[in-house]
């Protein structure tokens, strides 16, 4: 389910949560679905648990997956998005440094705004 | 939670460990790593007190571990070369494990060895040599040990039993909390189930940290100016290492003023690159090896 690439240089844990939210979005995913226990996606991938753990934590924080004690982690019900503040701060970071890519890449103005279009409903097209 | 504190140890006029002071936090799988003869081993069997340090102290969960007999059963050593007496079988090795270890967890051995399904009746030393790594776990886990080292666990085995071996460490920690020392050259192994390591050059500690900081530190990228690198991005101390091909740079760094430097610069040419821990630690030796 994961595919994870230790020599990125994205750490291990944001691979991870990344991972969980593409297929949240595309609906792979679906809310109510239960996600391996922390121990069981450890052996599965060869991961330090811990790691698992952090990753869990932040998806947890950010609301798209709940933990019921005793019966395990599951992908939240109605989840939508919700603009919390710091994440917002980091999206926009996240989205300058992609402007500037592509800006050395050559694309114009409408070239980026092409793109970004293209990939949204590239998106759209494959949770449908 | 380990805490080395200070830990010196010379042979004859030969200093092998200088001044080591390491954190390891309980529950985490900390990798110890560094070029042959940096003094990983001694300092394991520093920590096991097989041999003495001559200053320093090592203490688990706040409590001396060099003088107490105790709290050394709560240590499980899993050494590169397997001292088991040779001509013992595997049932003859675990009756004696269980006579000397009060801690020894009798369901959990029987539970290990049937997933290890080892040849019981042969003796220790015809086994091969993935069947006596997996002995040694299959002797030391059922102590339920609160801190396990590591030296070399998976040097020379194939990959099916590798693979097992690393499995079975993630296991013990997702399921036991048990805090893990690993000493291992095999980085790209490492770097899938650590959570922090220190890097050790001859008999001192130059790095130690998170690899999850370490990955959001140091960062690898391909730059070219117009007009060659700007001195002041070619010696800035944050810069590991660099490489030069015709205008392109490949710099290694670890400060995040660099990149306002090179973006101030106006590149022609800016990529971020993917970086192996391999490649954090040859750029971080190879910046120590110019020092001296």
């Amino acid at each position: 389910m994961f595919i994870i690439n230790p020599a990125s240089s994205t750490p291990i844990y944001r691979q991870i949560i990344e991972q969980v939210k593409e297929k949240v979005l595309l609906g792979a995913l679906q809310p109510g679905d239960k996600l391996p226990s922390v121990r069981e996606l450890a052996t599965r991938i060869t991961i330090n648990p811990n790691t698992i753990q952090k990753a869990y934590q932040e998806l947890e924080r950010q609301k798209i997956i709940v933990t019921v004690r005793g019966r395990g982690t599951f992908v939240a019900e109605g989840y939508e998005g919700k603009k919390d503040a710091e994440q917002m701060e980091a999206l926009r970071e996240y989205l300058r440094k992609g402007i500037i890519d592509a800006l050395y890449l050559g694309l114009s103005k409408q070239d980026i705004k092409k793109l970004v279009h293209q990939l949204i409903e590239e998106l759209e097209a494959r949770s449908d | 939670m380990l805490k080395i504190e200070n830990i010196s140890k010379g042979f004859n006029q030969h200093q092998v460990l200088k001044d080591i002071s390491l954190e390891i936090e309980a529950g985490s799988i900390f990798a110890l790593v560094g070029p042959n003869g940096a003094g990983k081993t001694t300092l394991i069997r520093a920590i096991m007190g097989i041999i003495f340090p001559d200053q320093g102290r090592v203490l688990l969960d706040d409590e001396d571990l060099l003088n107490d007999a105790q709290l050394k059963e709560k240590v499980a050593y899993i050494p590169e070369a397997h001292h088991f007496y040779p001509n013992f079988n595997g049932l003859q090795l675990a009756q004696l494990f269980r006579m000397t270890y009060k801690s020894w967890d009798e369901a959990r051995y029987q539970e290990l060895k049937k997933e290890f399904n080892l040849p019981e009746k042969k003796k220790f030393k015809h086994l091969s040599k993935g069947m006596k790594t997996q002995t040694a776990f299959l002797l030391n886990l059922p102590l339920h040990p609160e801190l396990l080292i590591l030296d070399e666990p998976t040097s020379g085995l194939d990959p099916m039993v590798r693979k097992k071996i690393l499995n079975l460490i993630v296991d013990e920690v997702a399921s036991n909390g048990t805090t893990v020392i690993i000493s291992s050259h095999n980085l790209l192994e490492l770097e899938r189930i650590c959570d922090s390591f220190g890097i050790l050059s001859q008999g001192k500690v130059v790095l130690s940290q998170r690899v999850d900081n370490l990955k959001e530190e140091v960062q690898k990228v391909q730059v070219a100016f117009e007009d060659g690198l700007p001195a002041e991005i070619g010696q800035h101390p944050g810069l590991l290492s660099m490489e030069q091909v015709g205008k392109v740079y490949t710099l290694v760094l670890q400060d995040p003023e660099l990149l306002d430097l090179i973006n101030k610069a106006k590149p022609v040419l800016f990529e971020k690159l993917d970086i192996s821990m391999e490649e954090i630690f040859m750029s971080v030796m190879g910046g120590y090896g110019n020092d001296q």
